[in-house]
């Protein structure tokens, strides 16, 4: 089988497949963690995933063979590939719960084509997440995203929103014209209409998502002991918030962080105007609802503008931001004892970094718990509980390398259907839906396994009708005409290069004979090359090697 | 045999789920409140210019409650029997709510969005009655020579005229209202959130909180209320940062030249003095108010 392999993929030695022998990652405190680190290949095809949402291709893993250094660089250079922006786009939407299927107004309020509902939502939901993706590319201080003068929009938005686009296609840097204050994703529709309130809660809910996503502290988290009481009128309501203990532990931050959000409430919820337009004129209306003047945990706001400044000052910011970016790449939530001293030195890290994203990912990707490939034969329960080893691919990230890898995307009436729950699968695959399930699933399940199902045969198919109707460049089967057949060299240079491609890993000759003869049981059923390479792909491509990293 | 997704589970020899992060700290105790993170350290207006953006804000005077009752009363009168659908319940003052998707009458007139608008008089138990108007929705009149009136939130007014002739009313804007056929700031219009009460008579007096935009300007007005010519109270107006001047008024009625303390960020800016520029629009919205 050697000697098969290195007749029909001469361009191509396969990377070495042995993990190294000690439990040490790059990273640091790797010692501390019993794992062994993953091999180099698989270490790359996790990073590429993560970082850029596609796998890598041949010729990358085979750039790691010759030299034992290059996994590095090839790690350094994931950040600057110019799909890393829109992965990133892609993870902060998982973290930040922005992709709902519902915002504050429906696309039928702008006369939307319906068609265009889903592009409608995903435009509005993704402005703040546009905004942090092309700060953290352009390698600006991270601090940027909630004390920019400026956003981001596409035709959609420049055509619903008081902004002034730059000129191009898709998405580009805008600035709104209706005085609001600079802070950043703090100061976008998009922000406030994902995280809508209501006339009478008064921007409470936008003031804990704040603490929650920027300073990683959930208001809904504390232990809270109620006695009943009746809170049905405003007076006794406003009058529990600042006097009854249990209200006032919470209340204390949070109405006055409310009280800065003003500018953005709307004392109409059916109204185009009110969502879509700032009102300076509300600034300080807080005082007069809420009973509080505007203020960051005790600190006094003058003005909205002070906002964003005063959360990128907080030193909590740099830690959340830390914790967010070493969850989202993880895989797991972090533990504030156990994860003590890594987060210390990534955000040592960061901050010698002068906040930028790009070295703080660059970091994360350093560490031991994200190298961790398995388990040392030593560990102990405990430690299986503290170590995430192999991952389910997050959904968008599979996504988006199905599309690269087969041409396929998953698309019905405008709508992706892995993006969305209204019409598509995207909670069975085991993404957030950004209200009911705010954190992706962890473990394999079934639905995922069906959804995959699904995904693999019409990618598979896909992917053959393309590449054997073209006489041009082939995006999988490039070795192998419809006469090819196992025995043959092109046949098992087709199947390493499937292999390579999709696991990132050279099969053993078991394998390499279980999917010969599932294509040759195929080909006898069908008598079409096409159609076996199609059952084989689909095969593959819903094996959890595949959707596993 | 166990259930499928352990198979699947141990197939993949992943790990189970790090356990749940413990509750935060409790901010409160624990955080020491960051220091101050201005996003600019000087202001961007200069006393005069600051002084200037007030004048112009408050040419055009204030909103005006009665003003805009009337306005829209004469922009509704355009209406026929086709345009717009008038929605059953309406009130047997004012014509009440009405919903249209740019519908045009025999005249001319456009009429677009969904308004609701209710008046009402009552008697106040004492003598004397109560008049209340309550305009809400989203809606634009207009005709051939553009938009006359646009109003998108609500405007409330209620007058009381007690039996021995007293006038007092309370108001509120809350939205953006413009008419072009109106008078006064109605005509450019702009956005409101602001509440008010005054008298009207030989005392006239108001009281104003929130704010208005007018073109670019923006003000607050933090309970500043006028009696007489005294004022007190504070008038605030935002530079383009976001920032904004304050002017401090304490009561004086020997000279009635509206001068108040002029700060920014806590800086002294010296003494303003607004004279009629404040005192004109404040007396006549306090004694136009329910006319």
């Amino acid at each position: 089988m050697l000697l098969i392999l290195a007749c029909t993929a001469p361009e191509f030695r396969p990377p070495d497949s042995t993990p190294p022998s000690d439990t040490a990652g790059d990273g640091p405190h790797a010692a501390e963690r019993p794992v062994v680190p993953l091999a180099d290949a698989a270490l790359f095809r996790r990073a590429s995933l993560d970082v850029r949402g596609t796998l890598p291709t041949i010729a990358e893993l085979a750039a790691l063979e010759p030299d034992p250094g290059a996994l590095e660089g090839r790690l350094d250079a994931l950040l600057v590939d110019p799909a890393h922006e829109e992965r990133l786009v892609d993870m902060f939407a998982e973290r930040w719960n922005m992709r709902v299927d519902e915002v504050s107004l429906s696309s039928q309020r702008f006369d939307v084509d319906p068609l265009d509902e889903y592009g409608y939502l995903r435009s509005v939901e993704e402005e703040p997440l546009r905004l942090m993706a092309r700060i953290g590319r352009s390698e600006l201080p991270w601090t940027d995203i909630v004390t920019a003068d400026w956003t981001m929009a596409d035709e959609m938005l420049g055509s619903l929103w008081p902004v002034a686009r730059e000129a191009g296609d898709g998405w580009q840097v805008a600035t709104y014209t209706d005085g609001r204050p600079a802070n950043g994703v703090l100061a976008t529709n998009g922000m406030w209409w994902r995280y809508a309130t209501t006339p009478n809660n008064y921007n409470r809910t936008r003031a804990a998502a704040i603490s929650r996503l920027l300073l990683c502290e959930d208001y809904l988290e504390r232990p809270i002991r109620f006695e009943p009481a009746n809170l049905l009128a405003r007076d006794d309501l406003l009058d529990a918030t600042r006097h009854e203990p249990t209200c006032v532990g919470c209340h204390s931050t949070l109405d006055p962080l409310a009280a800065a959000l003003f500018g953005f409430w709307n004392n109409d919820l059916f109204l185009i105007e009110e969502h879509v337009t700032y009102h300076p004129d509300r600034e300080f209306l807080g005082a007069y609802y809420l009973g509080v003047e505007p203020a960051w945990y005790g600190a006094p706001l003058t003005a909205a503008a002070d906002l964003g400044p005063m959360v990128a000052a907080d030193d909590r910011f740099v830690a959340c931001t830390v914790e967010t970016l070493a969850e989202a790449l993880w895989r797991r939530d972090v533990d504030p004892v156990a994860d003590f001293g890594v987060l210390q030195d990534l955000r040592t890290q960061f901050t010698e970094g002068e906040l930028r994203l790009g070295p703080l990912i660059r970091a994360v990707l350093d560490t031991a718990d994200y190298r961790a490939g398995t388990l040392t034969s030593d560990a102990t329960d405990a430690d299986a509980e503290s170590v995430q080893t192999r991952r389910l691919v997050p959904v968008q990230a599979l996504s988006s390398a199905v599309a690269d890898l087969t041409g396929f995307t998953w698309d019905r009436e405008g709508w992706d259907q892995l993006d969305n729950d209204n019409h598509g699968f995207r909670t069975l695959a085991g993404d957030v839906d950004g209200e009911s399930l705010t954190r992706p699933t962890s473990d394999p399940t079934v639905s995922r396994a069906l959804v995959m199902k699904r995904v693999a045969q019409s990618a598979a198919a896909a992917a053959v009708d393309a590449d054997f109707a073209t006489d041009g460049e082939r995006r999988l089967f490039g070795e192998v005409d419809t006469t090819d057949v196992p025995g043959s060299a092109p046949f098992d240079a087709q199947l390493l290069a499937l292999h390579l491609r999709l696991y990132a890993s050279v099969p053993d000759a078991d394998r390499l004979a279980s999917d010969a003869a599932l294509f040759s049981a195929a080909h006898a059923a069908s008598g079409d090359t096409r159609a076996a390479w199609k059952t084989l792909l689909a095969g593959m491509l819903r094996d959890p090697a595949f959707w596993t990293y | 045999m166990p259930a499928p997704s352990v198979l699947v589970w141990s197939l993949l020899a992943c790990q189970d789920a790090a356990p749940a992060r413990a509750p935060p700290a409790d901010a409160d105790a624990d955080t020491v409140p960051p220091g101050s993170a201005f996003a600019t350290d000087n202001p961007l207006w200069s006393a005069a210019e600051a002084a200037d953006a007030l004048a112009t804000a408050l040419a055009p005077g204030l909103p005006d409650s009665t003003v805009l009752g009337t306005t829209y009363a004469a922009a509704i009168a355009l209406r026929d029997d086709s345009c717009p659908s008038t929605i059953p319940g309406s009130t047997e003052e004012g014509v009440g709510p009405w919903r249209a998707d740019a519908c045009t009458t025999a005249g001319g007139t456009t009429f677009d969005g969904e308004v609701s608008e209710s008046t009402d008089t009552t008697d106040d138990g004492d003598g004397g009655t109560i008049f209340a108007q309550l305009l809400g929705g989203e809606g634009t009149i207009s005709d051939a020579d553009g938009v006359g009136y646009h109003h998108s939130g609500q405007a409330n007014l209620t007058c009381t005229y007690a039996a021995d002739g007293a006038v007092t009313w309370e108001g509120s804007f809350s939205g953006n209202f413009a008419a072009a056929w109106g008078e006064g700031w109605l005509v450019e219009g702009g956005l409101a959130s602001v509440f008010m009460e005054g008298q009207r008579g030989d005392e006239a007096a108001i009281q104003l909180f929130g704010g208005v935009r007018t073109g670019d300007v923006v003000l607050h007005f933090k309970d500043l209320a006028l009696a007489g010519c005294g004022l007190t109270g504070e008038l605030r107006v935002q530079d383009p940062t976001g920032y904004w001047w304050r002017l401090q008024f304490e009561p004086d009625t020997d000279t009635c030249d509206a001068c108040g303390a002029l700060s920014w960020e806590g800086r002294d800016g010296g003494e303003l003095c607004l004279g009629e520029t404040l005192l004109a629009p404040l007396t006549a919205l306090a004694e136009g108010t329910c006319s």
